[in-house]
């Protein structure tokens, strides 16, 4: 986000997105073997990891002359993925990975062991809230060296959704 | 200051204002605004004295509902006029075939101790009814979702009277003796 406004927070959304975000990205057909995802947790050396950078945010608040109530909500988020050991060609399968998935978590055809994956709907909510699109924000980048020399790449990603209700 | 959702208003999705059956549905679900305009029919003029006098010929009321999404959910709230809508808009149906009742009414919330447990009903303070044509106005808009905006002209027989309004009912008309 550009601008340095305080937004409200969509407290029972965050819980929900975050629940069906880590339910879909363990989902990925392309994870490595014996792997998850884990929220806001890294393995000391290596791991892939969602991090919710500022909660679910109200981004736009609407009321009808009804009383009927939409809003547009944002869900921040880092996919961080901890690896060690790395050389140059590592490094580049690394991004490559993290790109290709990515492209999969925005429901755009991806090429997996040959076959052409693509994520059919964007993750359900529950109640009244209604993912309405996931997009990329960065590009994969390496966003520090650990004591241990291993390597914590980055990418930043952020969920739109919709909330309604009556007020 | 009444707040604005009190001020209701319903189209009838009947589409026949000689039927005794008609079914009301309340509008502005994704209205951020809504109203009534009246259109006064004013004419200002001079007299060879130089006064000033206006003749008040009447009014020329029309409403605006934009945007409105279509509904295409079994049991969604806007189903019945989107249906109708449609038809109209995909059929370039006029006249009488547009023609329907909007009715208008404030409403005001009245909490009464029964059984020891507070019941808070909705009545009506006054309501109108009034023969319309509905008009739809395109199909399509932005990616935000499909809509169909559409203009409410009202014809006459206006009548008052009362009205009830519950979601699962749907609303009732009785027309003042």
């Amino acid at each position: 986000m550009a601008d340095d406004k305080v937004y409200p927070q969509d407290i029972e959304g965050y819980e929900d997105v975050t629940t069906a975000l880590m339910a879909t990205v363990n989902a990925y057909p392309g994870l490595p073997e014996d792997e998850k995802f884990r929220f806001t947790m890294l393995e000391p050396e290596e791991g892939l990891s969602i991090v919710a950078s500022s909660g679910s945010l109200i981004m736009e608040d609407h009321e009808s002359i009804t009383g009927h109530v939409w809003q547009t909500c944002l869900y921040p988020f880092m996919v961080i993925y901890r690896v060690s050991g790395l050389n140059q060609k590592r490094k580049i399968q690394v991004k490559e990975w993290m790109d290709t998935f990515a492209r999969w978590l925005t429901r755009q055809p991806v090429n997996i062991n040959g076959r052409t994956v693509v994520l059919e709907y964007w993750p359900t909510l529950t109640g009244s809230r209604l993912i309405r699109n996931i997009s990329r924000q960065t590009p994969a980048y390496l966003g520090g060296i650990n004591e241990d020399k291993s390597e914590t790449w980055v990418m930043n990603l952020q969920i739109q959704y919709r909330n309604e209700f009556d007020r | 200051m009444v707040e604005r959702k009190f001020l209701a208003h319903f189209l009838s999705t009947t589409f026949d204002v000689k039927s005794n059956q008609q079914t009301y549905v309340r509008i502005g679900s994704y209205l951020e605004n809504y109203q009534e305009d009246l259109g006064p029919q004013v004419d200002v003029r001079h007299n060879i004295l130089g006064e000033q006098f206006a003749v008040h010929n009447g009014y020329q009321v029309q409403s605006a509902a934009e945007p409105f999404y279509i509904d295409t959910t079994a049991d969604g709230r806007d189903k019945a006029l989107s249906d109708k809508l449609m038809e109209i808009a995909n059929n370039r149906l006029t006249g009488d075939q547009c023609k329907t009742y909007r009715v208008d009414a404030l409403f005001e919330p009245k909490t009464e101790v029964v059984n020891g447990e507070n019941v808070t009903t909705i009545t009506s303070i006054w309501a109108y009814r009034e023969e319309c044509l509905v008009v739809p106005q395109s199909i399509g808009g932005d990616t935000s979702g499909v809509q169909i905006p559409f203009q409410v002209l009202n014809v006459g027989n206006r009548k008052e009277g009362t009205m009830t309004w519950t979601m699962d009912v749907g609303g009732q008309f009785t027309e003042k003796t």
